[in-house]
């Protein structure tokens, strides 16, 4: 921001007075600009120098990217042993740009959030105010604060308003999207546009993120954001009520079989996507198979729907746990990738006609779940039976 | 009431900072010096508590095993399969009757690559097929990389 200012009143100045000497200046500052924009934009690593007053000597200080739930330290960026109050990590940071967290061996807490990005950067600090921290040299953390500021002023806003939980939903929707439009082309902007997935409608996320500037749209923020709303619009088809597309599987006798022909010959078909080398989904068959050895005859199947590459494992598999009902392998994923499954094993009840009845998708989106897993089952299973 | 409120909307500001998408494992790529023309790759998955991932050699029948492949590179020469540093869990499993070969929190997989010209290309390229599970689930998933060996 500050670069920027110089530059354009520099070369207003220029345009302006023509003077020589402005002229020179401005020649000056533009080429040391352009020296500078061109070693940021090139630039594929990063250096971050750091003086905390009072910080001892061999404290070890981890640069660790995604708060960890846990005490175990994720996706380690750097380590670094302190001398004379200074430590300094360098490195790349992956997609460009993201957030870390410093942390050492001699407290508990974490910094909060750093934006990093590939450029020189510092740090700033006093150990007994530690975590508290200034980064110095990136852009978008500088946003960051802009953000974290902007939601505690809402916050406190609401607080002193007594707000009840739908007046919050709106002031947050009202705040942010007038942030997003007053900074459409900064880095963390997509981010911002996350923190409303839930708080508004899916057609007015989609139109904040086409609204976004080129750089911010294609900076990793933004990308990553592009595929939460491609996999959300997706996931929106697939819910209780809806009719899901047909596709086929491969049978043991190795003829095709769409899965719609195959559940119209109960009232209720489970899908079971599984793999033979997935210990939770084998673990489940007992229940499977004890469900529908009860159920079968009053209408009810299961379908398993396998992503083994290997058939012989499947087969041998299929072997092994005896199970009674139909199966079919789909080594092209075909369902997983419709239903955007990215664990198994997971779910869905479907009635004759392909219609979604309940649903235990695995994916990072939707989250984990046992909806269609023991006890449940049977009881899911008597329900929609009417037994 | 009020605080409740407070606290739903403070929770979703604070997972701002790590708000993506949920993965039980995450890859680091490094690289040491052995001699100018040796060098180790470092390729090491972080695993989340609760989850494991697999060795190469964890036998036929059950978990899928880690597969490491590179890209062609006439200008190096890989010193066999990677070794695997950290600790490698045996446990038999009744579901496969075999015993699964696995790691927890952390797989250190090195691959020694001799450069045939120390002039030559240094950037290793390849990708890694693998398969994290837990208690009640598992997750196949695919991760490339390309480092620069320095």
């Amino acid at each position: 921001m500050g670069l920027d200012g110089e530059v354009t009143f520099y070369l207003s100045t220029f345009k302006m007075k023509f003077m020589k000497v402005y002229k020179l200046t401005c020649i000056i500052k533009l080429l040391t600009f352009s020296v500078l924009l061109c070693h940021a934009q090139n630039r594929t690593r990063f250096e971050l120098e750091s003086h905390i007053n009072g910080l001892k000597d061999g404290v070890k200080v981890y640069l660790v990217k995604d708060k960890p739930s846990n005490k175990k330290m994720l996706d380690t960026l750097g380590v670094a042993i302190s001398k004379d109050e200074k430590f300094s990590f360098e490195g790349k940071v992956p997609d460009d740009v993201g957030f870390y967290y410093l942390q050492t061996n001699v407290a508990a807490a974490m910094t909060q959030g750093l934006v990093l990005l590939n450029a020189d950067m510092k740090l700033k600090g006093n150990w007994q105010s530690w975590p508290q921290v200034e980064l110095i040299g990136s852009e978008p953390h500088l946003q960051y604060l802009e953000i974290l500021k902007l939601n505690m002023e809402m916050n406190a806003g609401l607080k002193a308003e007594n707000a009840d939980v739908a007046t919050a939903k709106v002031r947050k929707a009202t705040v942010f999207k007038s942030y997003i439009n007053a900074h459409l082309n900064a880095l963390l902007t997509p981010f911002v546009i996350d923190q409303l997935i839930g708080t508004i409608e899916a057609t007015e996320l989609k139109t904040l993120y086409y609204s976004l500037g080129e750089d911010a749209k294609n900076g990793s923020f933004g990308l990553s954001l592009g595929k939460k709303l491609e996999s959300m619009e997706k996931l929106a088809t697939i819910k209780i009520g809806s009719i899901i597309p047909d596709f086929n599987l491969t049978m043991p006798d190795g003829k095709m079989a769409s899965i719609r022909s195959l559940a119209s010959k109960n009232k209720i078909t489970l899908l079971d996507f599984w793999a033979s080398w997935c210990k939770p989904c084998r673990m489940e068959n007992p229940n499977l198979t004890e469900a529908y050895k009860a159920y079968h005859d009053k209408g009810f199947g299961i379908l398993g729907i396998s992503s083994d590459k290997k058939e012989t494992a499947w087969k041998k598999a299929l072997v092994e746990d005896n199970t009674p009902w139909l199966h079919g392998l789909d080594t092209e994923l075909a369902g997983q990738n419709i239903f955007e499954i990215k664990a198994i094993p997971s779910y869905m009840m479907i009635d004759q006609d392909g219609k979604i009845l309940a649903l235990e998708l695995l994916s990072p989106i939707k989250g984990g779940g046992r909806a269609l897993r023991g006890k449940v089952l049977h009881e899911t299973v008597k329900k929609l039976l009417d037994l | 009431m009020r605080t409740l409120l407070l606290t739903l909307i403070c929770i979703v500001l604070a997972s701002l900072a790590h708000a993506q998408i949920v993965k039980p494992a995450s890859w680091n790529f490094t690289t040491k010096k052995v001699k100018t023309d040796l060098y180790e790759l470092h390729m090491i998955a972080n695993i989340n508590e609760g989850w494991a991932t697999y060795s190469q050699w964890t036998p036929e029948g059950g978990p899928e095993p880690t597969v490491i492949r590179f890209d062609k590179n006439t200008n190096f020469l890989l010193g066999g399969k990677a070794k695997e540093v950290g600790i490698v869990k045996k446990k038999h499993e009744d579901v496969f009757d075999v015993d699964v070969h696995y790691f927890r929190h952390q797989a250190d997989f090195v691959q020694l690559v001799k450069l045939k010209n120390v002039k030559g290309d240094r950037k290793i390229k390849g990708k890694i097929n693998y398969m994290v599970c837990d208690k009640s689930q598992c997750i196949t998933d695919e991760v490339e990389f390309k480092v620069e060996l320095k």
